[in-house]
């Protein structure tokens, strides 16, 4: 085939490339970038095509998100009642609801769009932590939605649920149910706050509801729509269960030229033995394409903080709770990083709080003793609350962290009086401290624990601003540019693919975030609010979904 | 069915930190068991070990055994293993849930309490002789360890004959403190026989004789007393009056902590047509109401340490005493 170039003319294009920082025209060639300059300088790669769509735009290196999950699309199949404005996958925005009578009242308007009564009513992302009045959803709150229907609300934290009368009834709980997590009112009866794993095993088993225990290809569509809404043009799926069905759909997609992304799955190291995990990992590389690198793996090691299950160094939990907890024996997890160390592989670790971080830095510390393996690029996600000793030995070690700065808006208040109490809490997710030691990191949204959009992580991460406005610990604030590299290359270097995407210079693929505005270019309290045409991802222009509304 | 089970499934969890014997002890019960089919749900296929002539086929996530036995590996997750399980009840006596190194094995059995499909069967927590001490004084773990103890129905204090006796004293004074009225148990001995710690216990009836070769009880008197084995004893009380409910509930909540397991049909003088099912785990009995025909009469199985006084000690007989 012949191959034609096609040069984009853009307002301005970020390169993050320290060679040539700015530029104004980029080529592209067979999905890839030719060359990166002024019209006059790529005119030396003869013949092209000269594309002025993007004329007023801002292109930068397409966002890598180096930790979210695939089922970020999919969480639209149920109804949003969180407390924040959330942009679904249509961009269609759902203003935050506000108060328990704004709940209930978005869930009677839903249910009255449900024909089958035998259709369950889901909810997600509710969070009563932040009502002023410290009101909880109970029973005649959801009386007042349906009796008939069953009604799940699946708490934002992913730890309570809140089911109405019907599923109780189904469940057989009632005021005689002595297990721990089913919440009761003065008077001993079931308020249907639902904690714990039975009573929720319980509410799911009477319902209908899908769990998100393995994606089909419809996930990774939708999941790659609302990547392309927020510019981004490499995620991961950070949890990803690695069983046939899985692989075939990650597969699928990425095969299809129109797919608008390119997938890292990493292979949850706790759902295999630790004999077969490593091999099995590693064999799946072999389904790798453009678009698709398995072969990354994923450690979970505790909680999460503002669940109170994050494991913590003294002095722990500032409003006295016990310690986290671990999903395995830290002996367990150890030899787990052993072996997939030992396989060549690499592993990002779930670590929250600053125990289970020193438990994986002690861990890979050994593993690296016992083989050597020079850039190996373990990686620390969440990585909250590391302290500066601990970013030492990081740096010391080659091990990155990828932060996840979006909790400083989103729990940073909660963080400063029930968690962490104030001192510790301006030490979360600690860019500025990586930044200075040398330790390779990235920011995270997690999605869809936080919303996926990389320009608001970024956001977070140059202001440090809470829900409330607090600023929390200015010093660890970074600088705008350093954001915008650390949601691209920096990303790009935790994945181990820095060489293919992360920055726009030649050889690399050609995926751009298309801004309509210029983030260095506008006050830094404003850097959430530039809105994304879309993406280019392998040359082709991919327009946002909220363009085609 | 015989008198005692009901359509519930029993269900047993086994807790005990990481290196405590979880996975010895199931290989043992599972190459052990001739009458009852367990359901195991397991950690880690990788380590279990279970003997190749056992083994009847491999199914994905499953192995089921030649004896109708079956592991089911929870390396898709706990609910998925679950449901695998549930889905085939009829196949099974009971359950066992091997608990994670790390998790609170109460918050399993809470399924069993919630779930009607299920009866809750003991927590059993394995306590590792040698390195239990240690285990207290490493922070990282300390919390877990004790939950587990605390939230025991029984107490295995296992692998004691790695050890010396300073060390198990040691260790079970400090189980003591932590959970004093917890029964506690000592194997040291490599020919342990776990049967006893799972088993739903049968009954001496023409319906269930070929049980009793586990308890291997001879009595077919009032006052039964029989050796399960070396390391339990069993006794079987009859009654052949309703007994009243007070004087019942006050011997089951005094019996000595020797006393393991303990399994009954009442009847009680305040509803004489109606019977109940009494069952005992540790320190905790449950009683429900049975759907089976009143019999008027009353009838349980103890099986205990060698520990346990006689059975005519007034504290074992109890309200059997009289005729």
């Amino acid at each position: 085939m012949t191959s034609s170039t096609t040069i984009f003319s853009a307002k301005k294009i970020h390169t993050m490339n320290s060679y040539q920082p700015v530029a104004t025209h980029v080529a592209v060639r067979d999905g890839r970038i030719l060359g990166v300059g002024s019209l006059d300088e790529l005119r030396y790669w003869g013949d092209y095509t000269l594309d002025e769509i993007f004329a007023d735009k801002i292109l930068v290196p397409g966002f890598v998100e180096a930790h979210c999950h695939a089922m970020n699309g999919s969480v639209w199949e149920n109804t949003y009642v969180g407390y924040f404005d959330r942009t679904d996958l249509n961009g269609r925005l759902w203003p935050g609801i506000k108060t328990l009578d704004g709940v209930v009242e978005r869930l009677i308007e839903i249910e009255h769009t449900l024909d089958d009564p035998e259709e369950t009513l889901v909810a997600w992302g509710f969070d009563p932590i932040y009502f002023a009045d410290g009101v909880r959803m109970n029973l005649e709150h959801l009386d007042q939605v349906s009796r008939e229907r069953r009604i799940l609300v699946q708490h934002s934290n992913g730890h309570l649920l809140n089911a109405n009368r019907k599923v109780l009834e189904l469940a057989g709980i009632d005021s005689t149910t002595d297990v721990e997590g089913v919440m009761k009112d003065a008077d001993g009866n079931p308020t249907g706050e639902l904690g714990e794993m039975a009573a929720q095993f319980m509410a799911y088993k009477v319902t209908d509801v899908r769990r998100f225990d393995g994606i089909n290809s419809n996930d990774l569509w939708i999941f790659a729509k609302t990547a392309t809404n927020v510019g981004v043009t490499t995620a991961t799926d950070l949890h990803a269960r690695v069983q046939d069905q899985n692989i075939q759909s990650y597969v699928e997609v990425t095969k299809n030229a129109d797919y608008p992304l390119r997938l890292v799955p990493a292979a949850g190291a706790l759902t295999m033995s630790i004999q077969d995990g490593p091999s099995h990992v590693a064999q799946l590389k072999q389904h790798n394409n453009d678009k698709l690198y398995l072969g990354l793996c994923k450690i979970m090691t505790d909680g999460s903080i503002q669940g109170f299950t994050g494991r913590l160094k003294w002095p722990g939990y500032i409003n006295g709770k016990p310690n986290g907890i671990w999903n395995l024996p830290p002996q367990t997890l150890t030899e787990m990083v052993e072996a997939y160390h030992a396989a060549g592989l690499q592993m990002h670790m779930h670590t929250n709080g600053d125990e289970a971080s020193e438990l994986m830095i002690n861990a890979i510390e050994t593993a690296l003793h016992k083989n050597p393996r020079p850039d190996h690029r373990h990686t620390l996600t969440h990585c909250q609350m590391a302290d500066e000793a601990q970013f030492r030995r990081m740096a010391q070690l080659g091990i990155c962290s990828n932060l996840f700065t979006n909790h400083i808006y989103y729990w940073g208040d909660q963080h400063y009086s029930l968690t962490m109490g104030p001192d510790r809490a301006t030490r979360m997710d600690a860019c500025g401290t990586a930044k200075r030691l040398g330790v390779p990191y990235t920011i995270h949204s997690d999605a869809p624990v936080t919303p996926l959009d990389p320009l608001f992580t970024a956001w977070c991460a140059v202001n440090r601003q809470t829900a409330s406005g607090r600023v929390l610990g200015p010093s660890e604030r970074i600088e705008v540019h350093d954001a915008l590299r650390a949601i691209t290359l920096g990303a790009a270097f935790t994945l181990h693919l820095d060489h293919l995407v992360g920055s726009i210079e030649p050889g690399k693929f050609a995926d751009f975030a298309v801004l309509e505005g210029d983030p260095t270019d506008v006050p830094a309290e404003t850097l959430k609010d530039i809105a994304v045409w879309g993406t280019v991802v392998d040359g082709i222009p991919r327009p946002a979904s909220q363009h085609s509304n | 069915m015989n008198e005692f089970q009901s359509s519930t499934l029993p269900f047993t969890v086994l807790g005990g930190f990481l290196g405590s014997g979880k996975t010895t002890l199931l290989n043992r019960l599972l190459n052990l068991t001739t009458q009852t089919r367990y359901a195991v749900l397991v950690n880690d296929f990788g380590e279990l070990n279970i003997d190749e002539h056992l083994i009847a086929r491999h199914d994905g996530e499953t192995i089921a055994l030649a004896n109708g036995c079956m592991c089911c590996s929870m390396a898709d997750g706990f609910v998925s293993a679950l449901t695998t399980v549930m889905d085939r009840a009829d196949q099974f006596d009971q359950m066992v849930v091997e608990a994670s190194g790390v998790s609170n094995p109460r918050r399993i059995m809470d399924i069993a309490k919630l779930d009607p499909g299920l009866s809750p069967n003991g927590v059993i927590v394995l306590v590792d002789a040698p390195q239990f001490l240690n285990q207290l004084t490493d922070s990282m773990i300390k919390d877990a360890v004790l939950t587990q103890v605390k939230e025991a129905d029984i107490l295995l204090i296992s692998k004691a004959n790695l050890t010396d006796q300073s060390t198990v004293d040691a260790v079970r004074e400090t189980l003591d403190k932590q959970h004093s009225d917890c029964t506690l148990l000592i194997n040291d001995q490599v020919d342990f026989d776990p049967r006893p710690l799972f088993d739903s216990i049968p009954m001496a009836s023409s319906s269930t004789e070929k049980d009793m070769a586990l308890v291997d009880t001879k009595a077919t008197s009032d006052h039964g007393h029989g050796h399960t084995h070396d390391q339990f004893h069993s006794c079987v009380l009859q009654h052949s009056k309703p007994l009243d409910r007070n004087t019942f509930e006050s011997w089951a909540t005094a019996l000595p902590p020797s006393v393991i397991r303990g399994k009954g049909v009442i009847s009680f003088t305040e509803s004489p047509h109606q019977q109940w099912i009494w069952q005992k785990v540790g320190r905790t009995y449950r009683l429900e109401h049975s759907s089976i025909t009143p019999e008027r009469s009353s009838k349980v199985v103890l099986i205990a340490t060698e520990k346990m006084p006689t059975d005519t000690d007034p504290k074992i007989y109890g309200p059997f005493s009289t005729q």
